[in-house]
């Protein structure tokens, strides 16, 4: 919404700076999101003044091209050397000095310095039309009256009207504060509140209306009053309908309004004025001078002002005559009802007030936007509708002379008074926390219009005027109280009034997600965080579809599927960084997968974790290594052992890759899988390299109670080792071993580890050898050769004999 | 005996110790089993009851001393002889590759927000992104044809029920409330969700941190004093501390709430469009409508709500001015956060 600075002058008598306005208008809960300087000339002629040409040469260079002496009324005259063809000696001319800019009609700005055309100097320029935005014309220099006196400005001369205007936001509550009235009335209410300034609001001087005849009186009949509970008009007669005054055209250019012709500008001028949308209609044209508004059938075609044919809603209302409609209430006029330049004599003027939903209805359902409409959808003031033809009337017969030839028509079957209810001192001053003083609550109320009609023991009953449509409640008092008073009045005391003891689960998700990110984060793992939505096709071949959550009306086909696994989404984050040369990546992404199970929507937290490439950074200091399964289990390892967690680890079959694996904790819960992806995807994807995927179902980790750590007297005894090195056949596993060497083992076994694999053919066909090494410690004694040879011994026997191992020496 | 522990205490001040191999001869002949010193003591049983005082006392002495100038003289021959044909390497060389990898902005941001709010005891609280129409719009008060649902353009998965993916994390405030376990006083963070078309300044994702406060006698003035904490406490004591009167349907009266420009600090640049002020967050007290639609007595008991855009404070935060950074996942823009000072 814009609001003109110079405007709102009219109103209220302040003199206080536009920025300063802005500020007040900020914080009383209209934000000014800019303040635009308006000139009803672009640049304002600035530096431009009028001059009279003195003498005249031909420039012996250049055939085209005169040297000219003009006075500008400074003691020399100036030299400027000239093109046009037009140029006279005598001539008043348009001179733009040194140091000036020009603004062409056409956006263009040309700073004016000194300069030497064809080698002769020249102190300024002789303006054509264009170059001083004043018109089209560049047929030669703009000749000026010779009655006007030199050395005048140019600004002057053209009476250039500067004024500043503020781009409001206006939120969808504020339909009182849609016009420059409504703003001055907040404007009048926060200026005489907070600073010592005493300002006066003056609304326009309806006193001289004047009813010249009633020759010409059309009735009104309102069949739906609850989609129509006001509707007023007047007619006048022979008006003369042309081109607006400059005033009036420069008012509304300056908000940003089109001139169309005196009558319709009226019109819109008053719509910014008071908010009241008004709709003039050709009066001869109204077939059996009779309007009455109504609804048509469903479908019945219709032609809009601009020469579109739609087709009519049932509950449209329409502003019909004897006949048929000529107007949709509040939205859009006809084709055939409204006023022309051409033909146009006597006007009518609808001045009404519409139910806001109905007319919300109709705007959107046709596509049809008007100003009106949106202003009437936002509620405007029904107790206005007559002041408001009164001042169109008294405007237009000033502007498009003729007379006012008939009563005011007024229907208003049921007048809408306002809200009543009461409000109370204590619970003002409970909301606010702070004490305000009664007379400066009063006050406010006073200023903005609400009327207090009793005050009885520390309560007032008010009525709130019509046109504060969003004011029903003690809560909405509080709002316009404290914006009116200011919010940033209110003083801070840096503490908080209900202080208890709170409950804070600091084993919630998020706080486990930040400490489990800066150990992924400290082993070179990088968060990412992707993109929920999807498109469905990009899981068609992994997913079954029916458990797909879908979007019904994404603006984008891109994203149409809630994600099932974050591995698509994080293959895309791979695929993206090796587009751009990075292909060493370790990703990590806490996010939410979804599935339709049933008819249930299910939305589980996961965290993801992703390898590619090399696992280390390329330097001087150690060997590239690339990624592979290990690295991914020993974080996960690292992840599970921060909470407690021990499980084990078991192949599955999972068509998205080569191999999975699955973990799984005492109870059977399945904690997650680890696998390595399928090349299939990769190529999807143009990725090279292997990429190992990982994913922990988040939400069942943090459901599990953890082991807690428990502490173990340290033994005082020392440990020993022992190494050895087996040959065994391929398919035995580590773990097999280990199985094998803790199963009914001697207690001094404590710890076992592998330090060296070997393949080679020289150890025997589908052999290879695994070098551990066996930690022994005893909590009860040092122990001896005698003792650790005993251990060692039946466990290489058990090697031997259980799983075919020969022991290298 | 007496002249015996004098010769060999002078014996001893004589023996030169240069390196390990005198200073190991030294050991053999005077301190070993078989040594000097340990002769004297075997000596010793021989003295007669009354000088055994006298000369076991200067005996004592001579092995202190003994033994003394042989750790003395061992740690000299360490200090000098240790550093010898140990070079300095090339420390000009390159750091090893620091292999850290980052937490993401916006998740950095987030732990610091919470962090603040767990200081003056909020806890934290979610709710589901899939939501109904009930939880998301209704008892948020957005009737049917209010002009606010224009403001939502939302991702429908169902209509008639409506069920969508929620437009902001309020849902969890509404849920928390129908609990019906007062006080309240929560933070809830999470992804929403909007209808837009992806751009520099539009996601159909972003993340909200939004805050609720329901108790006896919240007012107003509460709220902005928890406000001018937070932004104190996130952007700086030097931020400056603006509130606007604003409309959401489920706050009244309803603020926003601007802090000085980062950039320029309220001189005027590009970033705050010349006007000193970024916005950063909406807040207001919970509509009494909200309050009865969650079955909260609003004589009783009111509250304060607060939310902000997580993606608008860490923009504003690094100066990062393409929204769609964050979901790209560009490890040359993730890779630039690993100073973590917030």
């Amino acid at each position: 919404m814009k609001i003109s600075y110079n405007w709102l002058k009219e109103y209220l008598d302040f003199n206080i700076s536009p920025k300063e306005i802005g500020e007040v208008l900020t914080d009383c809960g209209l934000e000014v999101e800019e303040i635009k300087t308006f000139e009803s000339i672009s640049g304002g002629l600035e530096g431009i003044v009028i001059g009279e040409i003195k003498e005249l040469i031909k420039h012996s260079n250049a055939e085209k091209l005169s040297i000219t002496k003009v006075d500008v009324g400074e003691i020399d005259l100036l030299q400027i050397v000239c093109g046009a063809s037009n140029i006279k000696v005598g001539q008043k001319v348009a001179v733009a000095l040194i140091g000036s800019t020009i603004n062409h009609i056409n956006g263009e700005k040309l700073n004016i310095k000194k300069a030497k055309i064809k080698g002769v100097e020249s102190f300024g320029m002789i303006c054509a039309e264009d170059e001083l935005g004043l018109g089209m014309n560049h047929e030669g220099i703009l000749e000026l009256p010779p009655d006007v006196k030199i050395g005048t400005n140019a600004s002057d001369y053209y009476k250039i009207e500067r004024d500043f205007v503020f781009e409001i936001g206006l939120t969808p509550n504020r339909g009182d504060a849609n016009s420059h009235i409504g703003v001055a009335r907040d404007l009048y209410a926060a200026l005489n509140i907070n600073s010592n300034t005493n300002v006066k609001f003056t609304k326009p001087d309806l006193s001289g209306f004047k009813i010249d005849n009633t020759n010409r009186t059309i009735s009104v009949e309102v069949l739906d009053s609850v989609a129509c509970p006001r509707y007023s008009g007047i007619t006048i007669s022979n008006v003369t309908i042309k081109e607006s005054p400059d005033w009036l055209k420069n008012k509304l250019k300056a908000i940003g309004v089109r001139s169309i012709n005196n009558v319709v500008d009226i019109t819109n001028y008053l719509l910014h004025e008071y908010g009241q949308p008004l709709h003039a209609f050709d009066a001869d044209k109204i077939r059996g001078s009779k309007i009455v508004v109504r609804q048509e059938k469903q479908n019945t075609s219709f032609k809009t002002l601009d020469g579109n044919e739609i087709k009519l809603n049932a509950d449209d209302l329409i502003i019909c005559d004897a006949i048929g409609g000529m107007c949709i209430a509040g939205v859009y006029g006809g084709f055939e009802s409204g006023i022309n330049s051409e033909t146009t004599k006597n006007i009518f003027l609808e001045s009404a007030y519409f139910n806001p939903t109905t007319i919300r209805k109709t705007s959107i359902s046709h596509n049809l936007r008007t100003d009106a409409a949106l202003h009437f959808e936002k509620a405007c003031d029904p107790n206005i509708t007559v002041d408001v033809l009164k001042r169109a009337a008294i405007l237009i017969k000033e502007i498009a002379g003729g007379e006012i030839s008939s009563e005011i028509i007024d229907v208003y079957p049921n007048p809408i008074e306002g809200f009543r209810f009461s409000i109370s001192y204590d619970r003002i001053m409970q909301l606010s926390g702070f004490p305000i003083e009664k007379e400066i609550i009063k006050k406010i109320l006073n200023y903005l219009e609400v009327i207090i009609e009793k005050e009885e023991s520390g309560r007032l009953d008010i009525l709130v005027p019509a046109f504060k449509n969003d004011v029903r409640r003690e809560a909405d008092i509080v709002e316009e109280i404290l914006r009116i008073y200011g919010y940033n009045n209110i003083e801070l005391t840096d503490e908080l009034s209900s202080a208890y003891l709170p409950k804070i689960n600091f084993n919630h998700y998020y706080f486990k997600q930040f400490e489990t990110s800066k150990l992924l984060s400290g082993n070179g793992f990088q968060e990412i965080i992707c993109n929920s939505l999807t498109n469905l096709s990009e899981l068609k071949n992994y997913f079954e579809p029916s458990n797909n959550v879908t979007v019904l009306n994404s603006k984008s086909v891109d994203l149409d599927t809630l994600r099932r696994s974050l591995l698509i989404s994080g293959l895309e984050a791979i695929s993206f960084n090796i587009k751009h040369k990075h292909s060493n990546l370790k990703f990590f992404e806490f996010g939410k997968v979804y599935e339709k199970v049933n008819s249930d929507l299910k939305e589980e937290r996961i965290l993801s974790l992703m390898i590619t490439g090399n696992i280390n950074e390329e330097s001087w200091y150690s060997k590239n290594k690339n990624a592979d399964l290990f690295k991914l289990l020993s974080i996960i390892k690292k992840i599970l052992t921060k909470h407690g967690i021990e499980y084990t680890i078991i192949k599955v079959a999972n068509s998205l890759f080569h191999y999975c694996l699955e973990l799984r904790d005492k109870s059977n819960n399945v904690l997650g899988i680890v696998g390595l992806v399928t090349d299939d995807l990769n190529n999807k994807y143009d990725i090279k390299k292997e990429v190992f995927y990982a994913e922990l179902n988040w939400d069942i980790i943090l459901s599990l109670k953890g082991k807690l750590s428990v502490y173990k007297e340290i033994v005082k005894f020392p440990e020993v080792r022992r190494d050895l090195s087996l040959i065994i056949d391929k398919k035995v596993t580590y773990d097999e071993i280990k199985c094998l060497i803790f199963e009914k083992s001697d207690k001094l076994i404590k710890e076992l580890n592998i330090f060296d694999i070997y393949e080679s053919e020289s150890l025997g066909i589908g052999k290879k050898s695994y070098s551990l090494s066996v930690i022994l410690q005893s909590d009860m004694k040092t122990l001896t050769v005698e003792d650790i040879d005993k251990v060692m011994n039946n466990l290489i026997n058990k090697l031997e004999l259980k799983l075919n191992a020969t022991i290298r020496k | 005996m007496k002249n015996q522990i004098e010769s060999l205490q002078k014996e001893i001040d004589d023996f030169r110790i240069n390196d390990n191999q005198t200073l190991e001869k030294y050991r053999i002949e005077f301190l070993s089993k078989n040594g000097k010193v340990q002769k004297l003591f075997d000596d010793f049983k021989s003295v007669s009851i009354d000088q055994k005082r006298e000369i076991g006392q200067k005996l004592n002495l001579l092995k202190t001393v003994s033994e003394n100038k042989y750790n003395e003289s061992k740690e000299a021959i360490i200090k000098t002889t240790s550093n010898i044909g140990i070079e300095v390497p090339d420390f000009s060389l390159p750091e090893i590759p620091n292999e850290d990898g980052t937490i993401h902005p916006l998740s950095q941001v987030l732990e610091k927000i919470i962090k603040i709010f767990s200081g003056i005891g909020y806890d934290l609280s979610d709710g589901p992104e899939i939501e109904d129409d009930w939880h998301n719009f209704t008892a948020l008060n957005f009737p049917p044809n209010h002009p606010a649902r224009e403001m939502q353009d939302s991702f429908f998965i169902n209509k008639n029920p409506d069920i969508l993916l929620r437009t902001h994390t309020s849902n969890a405030q509404v849920r928390i409330m129908e609990s019906g376990k007062m006080p309240i006083r929560i933070i809830s963070p999470g992804r929403v969700y909007r209808n837009e078309v992806i751009s520099a300044r539009a996601h159909c994702l972003f993340h909200q941190v939004e805050g609720l406060y329901i108790n006896k006698n919240v007012s107003f003035k509460e709220l902005k004093d928890t406000i001018y904490y937070f932004v104190k406490a996130m952007f700086g004591d030097n931020t400056k501390v603006r509130f606007r009167p604003s409309f959401f349907p489920f706050t009244e009266p309803s603020a926003e709430v601007d802090i000085s420009c980062l950039i320029c600090h309220g001189k005027g640049c590009n970033v705050c469009k010349y006007s000193g002020w970024v916005e950063i967050m909406g807040c207001g007290m919970v509509d009494t409508q909200v309050l009865e639609n969650c079955n909260i007595n609003p004589n009783e008991f009111s509250g304060f709500a607060f939310g902000m855009g997580l993606e608008r404070i860490t923009m504003l935060h690094y100066q990062i001015k393409d929204l769609r950074l964050f979901f790209e996942n560009d490890v040359r823009f993730l890779r630039q956060f690993q100073n973590q000072n917030i």
